[in-house]
């Protein structure tokens, strides 16, 4: 290629690129907040692989036996999704902080080298757990190998270590919002935070009696995810609502704090429904059972709202894919923790029911339905100012067919997914648990009948799907945006002035 | 006390559960719809979704064995699906109301 030929290419590349990425524009939070997103969708793509690798082993058992076990598969999936969900609302409030409290984030280079220093801490735990998955369970393997807890199996270290970074966290957004100004989704985040970090503390301590043991372990996994993690998404969510919709603040605050109440109202003794087979007191059959029965009413209930505000205000959106995330997020969510929950929640068939696949299929749903939709949404909005706050409403160049297809991808994978497990999960109710008897020989015969089997088998399938999404939509967020020159669509709320803090308020210089 | 589901009734009581969710769902969706374009007919689909709503919890408490404090819950599904979208509407519009501007009053306001 001749030398001046070779020039114009490079600096077309080179103007590209500054039409691409616009990172001097962002904040400190924000550029930090890029630094979660992009750990985030490692992570993400780490899930698929290994639970990939796990489906395959389900269908054919001796499949990477010795090599990368089973067990070992199954708590990694876990594991990044737990993370990678964490990255993503991590990331997505600092991304928020700073446009919220309007002034720099406090404590920047201490957020920095914090990101860093849980980066690499989550690096090692995954390493060594791949690295060492069989070996005698000793007081040192609890503090450097593995605890044992399933969900959270941090070692010790990793422990200590999670709480002294989510302190720094909360030191950097409670600071932030001190030095700046305070507002409804402010308050309620940094409350939620000081809840988020707590409960972590109720899974690091052993007792000698399995049913205590267990009784802890459950605050944090479910108070995490059906308490702190629904209040921290309904913070993201009425900050993203007033982003991509231009929904008054007013509006959103309000329907914050109603939400919050609803949830907790229901949300925090339903954790009873895990306390059914531990070895707890008889009591918790009841209220578990009953609160959790409960817990669809508001997810009903806020169906009104929705429908009100949709066609009261006919609001338009300034940014399309994260719009439709944050739909999906409110199906998802509505069908994954409302049906798929309310279907085995009772003692009465959760009995059959608990730890089968049903049970797994309604956790697939749940979660990627309540969380990674909505992190899939903040991360859009991310791109949009990262490109420059650009155009990405409707018409776009490639008439926006990767987000669409990736969006439809990974939704119907999920879909496809949980009915699959659904359908393995009653027959393995029905013929393990109440013709077996949840007997050792009932848990084999269970796992060879042809409706288990075939269920694997389109789970599979549809993982694939999901996997084929995933690719869509890491291809989409790299490009979404390059190029596009016209400024992002205005949006206001129709029926009066918007609430939200403009975004260009605050300062943009470098930090 | 706890009587499990009887084997053969286990989808449903799944199918009944899911049913009431679904149900209760499209009679939040047609009651509000309904209110909101003050269409009559989509009200009358949105108690007959209610009216399926009952018997899907009815379906249910039969196939869980539901009896003694346990119908308490049946009770409260019953009053809560129908009362909380109401509830969530009269919210939706004193919330929307107080917020929005206030028309301008006074001379010339209207001109």
């Amino acid at each position: 290629m001749p030398a001046e030929a070779a020039m114009d290419v490079g600096a077309a590349v080179a103007e590209d690129t500054a039409v691409a990425l616009n990172t001097r524009s962002l904040t400190a939070g924000q550029r930090l907040a890029l630094k979660y997103f992009t750990v985030a969708m490692v992570l993400f793509v780490a899930q698929m692989l290994f639970g990939l690798l796990a489906g395959i082993q389900f269908l054919y058992p001796e499949f990477l036996y010795g090599v990368l076990d089973f067990n070992v598969n199954r708590m990694v999936h876990i594991n990044a999704m737990i993370v990678w969900m964490l990255y993503g609302f991590i990331g997505s409030v600092y991304w928020l902080v700073e446009d919220e409290a309007g002034v720099e984030l406090v404590g920047a280079k201490l957020a920095n080298i914090n990101f860093w220093v849980l980066t690499s801490a989550v690096a090692v735990v995954v390493v060594v757990y791949l690295v060492v998955q069989v070996g005698p369970g000793k007081q040192s393997t609890i503090w450097l190998i593995n605890e044992g807890r399933e969900y959270i199996e941090a070692p010790r270290w990793a422990d200590i270590g999670i709480v002294v970074c989510m302190g720094v966290f909360f030191y950097t957004i409670a600071g932030t919002f001190m030095k700046g100004r305070w507002s409804g989704i402010s308050g309620t985040l940094v409350l939620d935070l000081i809840a988020l970090a707590g409960l972590y503390l109720a899974g690091m301590f052993y007792t000698t009696n399995l049913s205590v043991d267990q009784y802890w372990w459950w605050w944090v996994v479910h108070l995490w995810v059906e308490a702190t993690w629904e209040v921290l998404v309904g913070c993201i969510m009425a900050w993203g609502l007033m982003k991509t919709l231009g929904a008054r603040r007013e509006i959103v605050t309000t329907w914050l704090y109603i939400e919050v109440a609803l949830m907790f109202g229901a949300g925090i003794l339903g954790l009873g429904h895990h306390y059914f087979w531990i070895g707890t007191p008889e009591y918790w059959l009841g209220i578990g059972g009953f609160f959790s029965a409960l817990e669809p009413i508001p997810l009903v209930a806020m169906v009104v709202h929705a429908v009100y505000d949709a066609g009261r205000h006919g609001f338009q959106s300034s940014n399309h894919p994260a719009l439709a995330w944050l739909i999906a997020h409110a199906f998802g969510n509505f069908l994954g923790a409302g049906v798929w929950g309310f279907i085995h929640t009772l003692p009465q068939i959760n009995l059959y029911t608990h730890g089968t696949q049903w049970t797994a299929s309604h956790g697939h749903l749940a979660f990627f339905g309540a969380y990674a939709t909505i992190v899939i949404a903040l991360i859009y909005i991310a791109l949009q100012r990262w490109r420059g706050d650009v155009w990405m409403s409707a018409d776009l160049p490639d008439r926006g067919w990767k987000w669409k297809w990736s969006l439809i991808l990974l939704n119907v994978g999920m879909m496809g997914m949980t009915i699959a497990l659904l359908i393995a999960g009653y027959e393995q109710s029905f013929i393990e648990r109440a013709i077996g008897g949840s007997t050792w020989a009932a848990f084999f015969e269970g796992q060879t009948q042809p409706w288990f089997v075939q269920g694997m088998q389109w789970r599979m399938i549809f993982g694939v799907v999901m996997t084929a999404g995933l690719v869509l939509l890491l291809w989409d967020l790299l490009t979404i945006g390059r190029g596009e020159t016209r400024p992002a669509k205005e949006v206001h709320d129709p029926a009066g002035p918007s609430g939200a803090i403009e975004s260009g308020a605050l300062s943009r210089a470098p930090v | 006390m706890l009587d499990p589901v009887e084997l053969q009734r286990i989808a449903i009581a799944a199918l009944s559960a899911g049913a009431i969710v679904l149900f209760g769902a499209f009679y939040a969706v047609c009651l509000a719809l309904g209110r909101l374009k003050t269409l009559a007919f989509l009200l009358r689909i949105s108690y007959l979704a209610y009216a399926a709503l009952v018997v899907a919890t009815v379906l249910f408490a039969w196939a869980m064995n539901l009896a003694g404090w346990w119908l308490v819950l049946v009770v409260v599904l019953l009053v809560g699906y129908f009362v909380a979208p109401r509830a969530i509407w009269r919210l939706s519009v004193a919330t929307h109301e107080s917020s929005e501007p206030k028309p301008p009053t006074g001379a010339g306001g209207n001109e």
